[in-house]
């Protein structure tokens, strides 16, 4: 029986995906992206043919082994674009620091301005964080997995929705700074919006990514007592 | 059926079409290449899960609070930089796993269905959080990096 309901989780998450690519690719819009799409609609379907969360732990496990290897395949658009980051090191760095700490910080402070337990703040202070990072640093500082991993999703959408105009209001027009700011702040997505924008962009940002995953790395573990 | 003549389907009287082992042989290429892509695929994914695992055990060896998968990252970065590896290497499978991350993530944020109560009562503090904190983000690394690049990119247009 768990094997049948294993079978079905993966079939609905991946039938799911290939719609949401269909989807994405005819209607572009953040709400059709293949991670906010495939997300809900899957718990949609799930919901609706009464899916326990149990009856989906092992398809989870499945489907997730890759994201190890996905990581460290993050290493490639480091290496090929390394001379751009050798090029912009000052500014790139200095601006990677500053919005990934920025970020974090704000995040914290208003959570508990908010009042907001504790297990959210956690969560929240490493939504930057590409989400297969995000979700292994999740573990290692006993956040919860699931809430970061939606905190990340949402913002990746909103680096995406509003990134370019906010980014456009500051007057901040030089393609190596909009690429940073996206990649750092709106990982994957962000990324994606920035290599629309411009290929110098593209590669700057996909270089932000990684480096801010490393550098939240380091840094969330020594934030976490003051959590 | 006459043997010797290769290259050309046969009829044989029936009506029947006897394809030569040369044609076979044609047939039979693609699938062969395709077996052999997606052998070297699979290979160069079980490349890449060997050096997550090798950053995993080296993190829980030295108990230093740090992504097992991040310090994979850091070996394969390395690894090319001292051209241990070639990027050519993992060319084909990490285009295929980047292009198709969000595919295996998803499985933990649906996760999110049994937390739905907490995530909707709180809902709009949860995304005005977000929002602000992502807009500070992007002006701060965005007006830092674009102030400091500034000089710098006037010397080489």
């Amino acid at each position: 029986m768990t094997g049948v309901l294993t079978l079905y989780g993966i079939a609905v998450t991946a039938g799911m995906y290939a719609l949401s690519r269909r989807l994405s690719r005819r209607w572009p819009s953040p709400f059709t992206s293949p991670v906010f799409f495939t997300t809900c609609a899957t718990m949609v379907v799930f919901l609706l043919t009464r899916v326990e969360l149990s009856d989906y732990a092992e398809a989870k496990e499945i489907l997730t082994f890759l994201l190890g290897p996905a990581t460290v395949a993050l290493a490639m658009p480091l290496y090929r674009n390394r001379r751009l980051l050798v090029a912009n090191l000052v500014p790139a760095m200095a601006g990677l620091i500053a919005g990934a700490l920025g970020t974090m910080l704000t995040a914290v402070a208003l959570a508990k301005a908010l009042g907001l337990s504790r297990a959210i703040v956690v969560s929240i202070s490493i939504k930057s964080v590409t989400a297969p990072v995000a979700v292994e640093i999740a573990r290692m500082i006993h956040a919860d997995p699931t809430l970061t991993a939606a905190f990340v999703i949402v913002t990746g959408m909103v680096g995406v929705m509003l990134g370019p105009w906010l980014l456009d209001r500051a007057g901040i027009r030089s393609p190596l700074a909009r690429g940073l700011a996206l990649g750092t702040i709106s990982h994957g997505q962000g990324t994606a919006q920035a290599a629309l924008e411009s290929e110098l962009a593209g590669a700057i940002a996909s270089i932000a990514l990684g480096v801010a995953a490393v550098f939240t790395s380091l840094v969330a573990p020594l934030l976490l007592p003051y959590l | 059926m006459t043997p010797g003549i290769e290259g050309a389907a046969l009829t044989t009287p029936a009506g029947i079409a006897v394809v030569p082992r040369n044609d076979f042989r044609a047939t039979a290429a693609p699938v062969l290449l395709a077996a052999k892509r997606a052998a070297l695929l699979v290979a160069e994914v079980a490349g890449l899960w060997a050096i997550n695992e090798a950053g995993q055990f080296i993190v829980s060896r030295l108990h230093v609070h740090f992504p097992g998968n991040v310090a994979g990252m850091l070996i394969l970065l390395a690894l090319l930089c001292t051209g241990v590896v070639p990027e050519r290497l993992f060319e084909r499978s990490s285009s295929l796993l980047a292009r198709h991350l969000p595919f295996f993530f998803v499985p933990i944020a649906v996760g999110l269905m049994t937390l739905g109560s907490t995530v909707v009562s709180k809902g709009i503090w949860l995304l005005l959080v977000l929002v602000a904190s992502a807009a500070v983000g992007l002006c701060l690394a965005g007006w830092l990096a674009q102030a400091l690049a500034r000089p710098a990119s006037k010397e080489q247009p």
